[in-house]
């Protein structure tokens, strides 16, 4: 496959990427012969390798898939929705706050996957933002971000 | 030892233990039971729920995500000809053919008591051979740990069917990911990037959701296969003691197959199960059943399947190397409450192990009462319609990964690592191997580390300990194998060419 080149090269300038930053690791003060680069380093360098293997093994046909693989491309404009829209949820998430903004982010989400039936979708928004909270909030205790309206 | 299992059955019977087993394994059942959701992403998405528990809880409760999810796969792969886990793919081969013969309840019971059978089977294999195993791992030294960490990895990489060269550089990644943050060592930062936020690592619970959960939400986004629902009016018809006989062998078949099968880590249950349908089919007094709708052909799977939950901890609980994806999970939930598998868990943390050992009992038996119970609501939950599903699903992820340290950068991470892990499974890498490295990347480099210094940098640790050197052979051997045979196989169809 000519995405393997690409793929390879990729992999390549991480491992370089990954070697360069080994730099900054400071060495130890306590009696470690090998020192903390060496691991890292090496698994760079295993890395590199392999992208290089990548990059120069003949074009051969796909193997068989294995259980979990994704054949097709598929629609990719709805992944980017998916991805801006996460991202936005993520940005607001603590200014706006959990309970104010969650039905938006699952209504919007629902909806961006062709679900269109409003009143289903109200119900399950709804009652989903409630039950995390609950379980979250408040049988496991953690403080989701209240928003501006709570003080 | 009995009074190790006094302890475990005290543990394992307090109200909070019983409740998180309950919850474990409905969920379990749902969740295998929803395409898409395989067992370890199940247990992957309540992670985040086990923080706040006590140790032994947290450990119960994702063992029965495990035990519930597998008889919630065979769930959909009966009732619908869809298998809801990997590990129950070949469970609709005459699971569905019996449904189509309206025989769907009959096959539904003999899954659910098989299930029942093989697990109840799993727990006490795995309690008779984690214990004198453990023994053997008191010998072990950093070194041996290092050549068992690595030998888990190979064993991974050679289980592709995609080629080794993605499977292992999809370890690397996972390894990588493991060294951000303190160095073990030292105690120094690497590769934070300056951000204080990283220097606890990429928590495995935002890898391991990341990788695995929010890849399958991508990819279920980019398809538009529209959503079946399950519109059989299903019961659960239990299999009388006759049918029950005649299942005996396929049974049997499964427990040795499921054994095996989780104690050589990669395989992951599927591949158990397979194994086990053609070797039942091969002993079967009425092989030509097989693939028109036979009992056996629904029992000998689900008995392998069920067996893997137990059998998978084996090597978890005795030597730390996960054998299966859920067991790696399962590890992770062990780290987060500062367990460390191997011979000293079962003496520092008895009350852990034995409960885990008695609550999987427990798990089976709900299962069996859950699964006969529970199906009406578990089948309306199945009809969910995908894109709620998928905006519930991403919902947790996203709290789940805020609830770790209340902190946004989590979030971004397992956003992160989600769209790596579709870009790998959608370019033939693996999000397992990955995940694989990312939970035993500590192990690997402590040992490995540990080893040098204990031996004055003198490499020769490796091949002077006759157990490391054997483990280190074995895991050379697998690693080359496929390599060899994608040789010989392309040698042989050259000459077939010319």
């Amino acid at each position: 496959m000519r995405s393997d080149r690409v793929i390879g090269a990729v992999l390549l300038l991480l491992a370089a990427a990954y070697f360069t930053l080994s730099y900054g690791i400071p060495a130890t003060a306590v009696d470690d012969p090998v020192g903390p680069t060496a691991y890292p380093r090496g698994l760079a360098v295993l890395l590199a390798l392999g992208s290089v293997l990548l990059i120069a093994r003949q074009p051969r046909p796909d193997a068989p898939l294995q259980g979990d693989a994704i054949p097709v491309p598929g629609d990719m404009g709805r992944l980017t929705g998916t991805i801006a829209l996460t991202a936005a949820y993520v940005v607001l998430f603590e200014a706006a706050g959990y309970l104010l903004l969650t039905p938006c982010y699952l209504g919007a989400f629902a909806r961006l996957l062709g679900y269109r039936a409003w009143r289903p979708v109200v119900t399950a928004v709804l009652a989903l933002t409630l039950a995390v909270w609950l379980v979250f909030g408040w049988l496991l205790g953690i403080r989701l971000p209240q928003g501006p309206f709570v003080r | 030892m009995l009074e190790n299992f006094a302890t475990g059955t005290a543990v394992a019977f307090q109200p909070i233990s019983l409740l998180a087993i309950a919850v474990g394994v409905s969920w379990g059942i749902v969740g295998g039971a929803l395409p898409g959701i395989s067992g370890t992403v199940a247990m992957a998405l309540v992670l985040p729920l086990t923080f706040g528990m006590p140790a032994s809880a947290a450990l119960m409760m994702l063992a029965g995500v495990y035990v519930g999810a597998m008889y919630g796969g065979s769930i959909t792969a009966i009732l619908i000809g869809t298998p809801g886990t990997p590990g129950t793919a070949i469970t609709v081969v005459d699971g569905y053919e019996l449904q189509k013969q309206g025989r769907g309840a009959k096959a539904l019971g003999i899954s659910l008591v098989t299930g029942f059978i093989g697990g109840t089977a799993g727990v006490l294999i795995l309690i008779s051979m984690a214990l004198p195993l453990s023994g053997i791992a008191l010998a072990f030294g950093p070194s041996e740990y290092f050549a068992l960490g690595v030998l888990g990895l190979a064993l991974v990489t050679s289980f592709s069917e995609t080629g080794f060269l993605k499977m292992g550089l999809s370890t690397l990644l996972g390894l990588m990911m493991a060294t951000v943050g303190i160095d073990p060592f030292s105690g120094t930062a690497r590769f934070t990037f300056g951000r204080v936020e990283l220097v606890g690592g990429i928590s495995t619970v935002v890898g391991i959701t990341g990788l695995l959960a929010v890849s399958e939400v991508f990819a279920q986004v980019t398809t538009s296969t529209t959503w079946t629902r399950v519109r059989a009016r299903a019961a659960t018809d239990l299999p009388t003691w006759q049918e029950l006989k005649g299942v005996t062998p396929a049974m049997v078949v499964g427990t040795i197959l499921g054994t095996l099968e989780g104690l050589v880590p990669g395989g992951g249950g599927s591949v158990a199960s397979f194994i086990a349908y053609n070797q039942a089919k091969r002993w079967s007094k009425r092989p030509e059943l097989f693939g028109k709708g036979s009992l056996e052909g629904v029992a000998a799977p689900e008995t392998a399947n069920n067996v893997v939950t137990a059998s998978a901890l084996i090597p978890l609980l005795t030597f730390g190397i996960p054998g299966s994806n859920a067991a790696a999970v399962l590890l992770s939930g062990m780290m987060l409450h500062g367990l460390v598998p191997g011979p000293m868990l079962f003496e520092r943390n008895a009350d852990v192990v034995y409960g885990l050992f008695v609550g999987l009992f427990i798990a089976n038996v709900f299962m069996l009462v859950l699964g006969y119970l529970a199906l009406r609501p578990c089948l309306y939950l199945v009809s969910v319609p995908k894109p709620l599903l998928m905006s519930g699903i991403m919902l947790l992820v996203l709290v789940g990964a805020y609830s770790i340290e209340q902190d946004v950068l989590n979030v971004w991470l397992v956003l992160g690592t989600g769209l790596l892990g579709f870009l790998m499974r959608r370019y033939g890498f693996s999000v397992l191997a990955a995940v694989l490295g990312l939970v035993l990347g500590f192990m690997v480099e402590v040992n490995f580390r540990r080893a040098l210094v204990l031996s004055g940098a003198n490499p020769a640790v490796f091949w002077e300990r006759p157990i490391c050197l054997f483990l280190l052979m074995c895991a050379v051997v697998t690693f080359l194998l496929p390599l060899w045979q994608y040789r010989r196989d392309r040698g042989r169809v050259r000459t077939a060419i010319s």
